[in-house]
């Protein structure tokens, strides 16, 4: 237990990279660094805003009932268990933490969706990565022959883009250690998920070589199209590995920013699930789309500028979803898949 | 702000040196098949050593040859010192073409003991430092700090990969203990400080006058008391905010830099019990993504917008 004789004539810094979210009903305090979260009540977020402020002893004078002093008491050793925090004697060496964010890539990810047609991959991965694309999403609505997949993972070789994810349907008639085999030949390929798969697991691992650990996902969801994805619940929001991220995630949306999508048609779209087409990718230049500004518009939509989740302590750690939202057609209004209300505190 | 730039890293094989020709001005290099003349380059950032022996040197059996049969390493020395002057002049013949340079060659390298000469001089408080080489002394030393001494190398430490082992070195605690049991009388001369029991560490990377600082709160893990990098066993990862050096310490520090001619850098401190904040080293090649990602500075973007203002 803290001793506060011991620090009334200290500040308490709250880690700069431990970030506090006002919700209607609650606060969360995410720490970047740890990556856990905490909920609190609303009262200790407005007491935290005066720890830059104010000395312990200031904070105790300024409660009149003893009780809160001994609330206090408890939040503070709360902060202090979970290393949030720490006394100090000069808040002003402890400046907060920018929330800038920039890349050197105009396009950071992207989503190609595929069914029946063969897009020009060569192509599209060509033009992805002179734009500084790192992490390629490539969802298959039809059945896949491994050896597809593997033409396409070979085009990635002299590319920089850092990790591909695919998203394939379940085929009976392909032994799962295909997939293994092709993890660990394309260290590119960060994860394969299964869809429409007999069972839920992950496979197992089958030998020493520890990148293959967890890269092939079988799923019992069924993918029909991209009208499958925008779904968000706890599992669906991460914290960021790293302040960037945070920082992206409140000052850009989350799910759209410095993004690409190639629909099944080979229309360019900020995703394939809204209906705007930029172009399609057979004769439209991708770095073209980019100079217009509608398109990029859609990068800059953040929690802040939306309906009820301006209000959610989750809006800084949440995949968000701008293709099917609560009101049809309103770009600005919350995720229809998302089953949280933030006045109420609680999932539907 | 679209620039192309050449990123040459230390011992990429798949670069060569094809020539110079101080009348032309060329410095003409090879990588992936493509030639580029370095001095067509404006601006420089260097970071360590761009250019090694493995760059020059195609074939490494020339280095292993014996042609003085007396002195069997004396052709391998000759030929190193050769290529050690060659790539000395070619990082001074890009800095001196380019408008923009950060970072030199000849500043890769600082003798600690040097500047923590200099940074007394200035007047920053350093930790107490001795070079002792008995073990009479160690021992005196030991008592009279209550067994608080610390050593660490006076260069670098030991920082090897085998096929079979790591070996590394970081900064250690010496104990009376290990001293009396494992020591003998006299010693190659070693570097010895005073611990300075700290609150926080701070890295301060310096860039043309400005400062970035992070503190590093390490001290709830035991593994991470005396060196926050010996990370390996700590539980939860090193706490890296943004720092603010106090006006007097920045005001020191800046001196410092100064007077050892260097536009950019690293500093370390300790920040003891007292708020006191204890100058340990200044690396000269220092890391900026260790300190820029953590507080989100965005050093890199920084630099890259001072490599291209020109």
């Amino acid at each position: 237990m803290i001793s506060l004789e011991q620090h009334t004539d200290h500040y308490f810094y709250l880690y700069a990279n431990c970030f506090v979210t006002r919700g209607f009903s609650r606060s969360t305090i995410i720490d970047v660094a740890h990556k856990n979260l905490y909920f609190i009540d609303n009262a200790y977020c407005d007491l935290i805003s005066r720890f830059r402020v104010d000395k312990i002893g200031a904070v105790i004078n300024s409660f009149e009932a003893q009780k809160d002093v001994t609330y206090f008491l408890e939040f503070l050793n709360f902060l202090q268990a979970n290393n949030l925090g720490t006394f100090v004697q000069d808040i002003t060496l402890f400046p907060a933490i920018s929330l800038d964010w920039d890349h050197p890539s105009k396009v950071t990810n992207a989503i190609i969706d595929s069914r029946n047609i063969n897009h020009d991959f060569e192509d599209i991965l060509k033009q992805l990565d002179d734009l500084g694309c790192l992490d390629v999403q490539l969802r298959f609505y039809e059945k896949t022959e491994i050896s597809y997949l593997e033409s396409i993972l070979e085009l990635t070789a002299p590319t920089a883009i850092t990790a591909v994810q695919m998203i394939i349907r379940y085929n009976a008639l392909i032994d799962s250690m295909d997939y293994h085999r092709l993890v660990k030949k394309y260290p590119v390929l960060d994860l394969i998920i299964v869809y429409g798969s007999p069972e839920n697991k992950f496979l197992e691992q089958h030998d020493d070589v520890r990148e293959v650990f967890k890269k092939v996902l079988f799923t019992t969801q069924a993918v029909d199209s991209c009208a499958s994805c925008g779904t968000i619940n706890l599992r669906s929001m991460s914290i960021p590995d790293s302040v960037q991220g945070y920082a992206e995630n409140v000052r850009h949306n989350s799910c759209l920013n410095r993004k690409v999508s190639v629909d099944e048609n080979g229309d360019i779209k900020n995703c394939p699930s809204l209906p705007r087409s930029f172009g399609n990718v057979k004769d439209t230049p991708i770095a073209r789309v980019l100079e217009d500004k509608d398109f990029i518009k859609a990068w800059n939509i953040s929690k802040e500028s939306i309906t009820v989740c301006k209000d959610c302590e989750f809006r800084n750690i949440c995949s968000d979803c701008r293709a099917y939202t609560s009101i049809p057609g309103d770009i600005l209004s919350k995720p229809a898949k998302c089953t949280y209300d933030p006045y109420l505190a609680n999932f539907a | 702000m679209e620039k192309s730039f050449l990123r040459i890293n230390k011992n990429e094989r798949s670069m060569s040196l094809q020539h110079i020709d101080l009348k032309k001005k060329e410095l003409v290099v090879k990588r992936n098949g493509q030639t580029y003349n370095l001095l067509d380059f404006n601006a420089v950032l260097e970071r360590r050593s761009g250019f090694t022996v493995q760059d020059l040197v195609n074939d490494s059996q020339v280095l292993e040859e014996s042609l003085f049969h007396e002195e069997t390493s004396y052709h391998k020395e000759h030929v190193l010192k050769e290529a050690n002057e060659l790539i000395d002049f070619i990082h001074y013949y890009i800095e001196n073409t380019s408008v923009k340079v950060i970072g030199k060659y000849e500043h890769r390298k600082l003798n600690k003991l040097k500047v923590l000469y200099l940074a007394t001089s200035l007047g920053l408080s350093v930790p107490e430092t001795f070079v002792v080489s008995t073990k009479a002394d160690l021992i005196r030393l030991t008592k009279e700090y209550c067994n608080n001494i610390i050593t660490k190398a006076i260069s670098d430490g030991v920082y090897l990969f085998t096929n079979l082992h790591g070996y590394y070195s970081y900064t250690e605690r010496l104990t009376l203990d290990t001293i009396t049991s494992k020591l003998s009388t006299s010693f190659f001369p070693s570097l010895i400080q005073k611990e300075v029991k700290k609150l926080y560490e701070v890295r301060s990377f310096y860039l043309e006058g400005a400062f970035y600082s992070m503190a590093i709160f390490s001290q709830s893990d035991k593994a991470t008391q005396t060196d926050y990098r010996k990370q390996g066993k700590a539980k939860l990862a090193s706490r890296m905010v943004p720092y603010q050096l106090p006006d007097a310490t920045s005001a020191l520090l800046t001196k410092l830099f100064q007077v050892l001619n260097l536009t950019t850098g690293s500093a370390d401190f300790m920040v003891d019990e007292k708020g006191e904040h204890v100058f340990l080293e200044i690396n000269p090649v220092g890391q900026f993504s260790m300190t820029s990602i953590p507080c989100n500075y965005q050093i890199e973007k920084i630099i890259a917008e001072k490599l291209s203002c020109i």
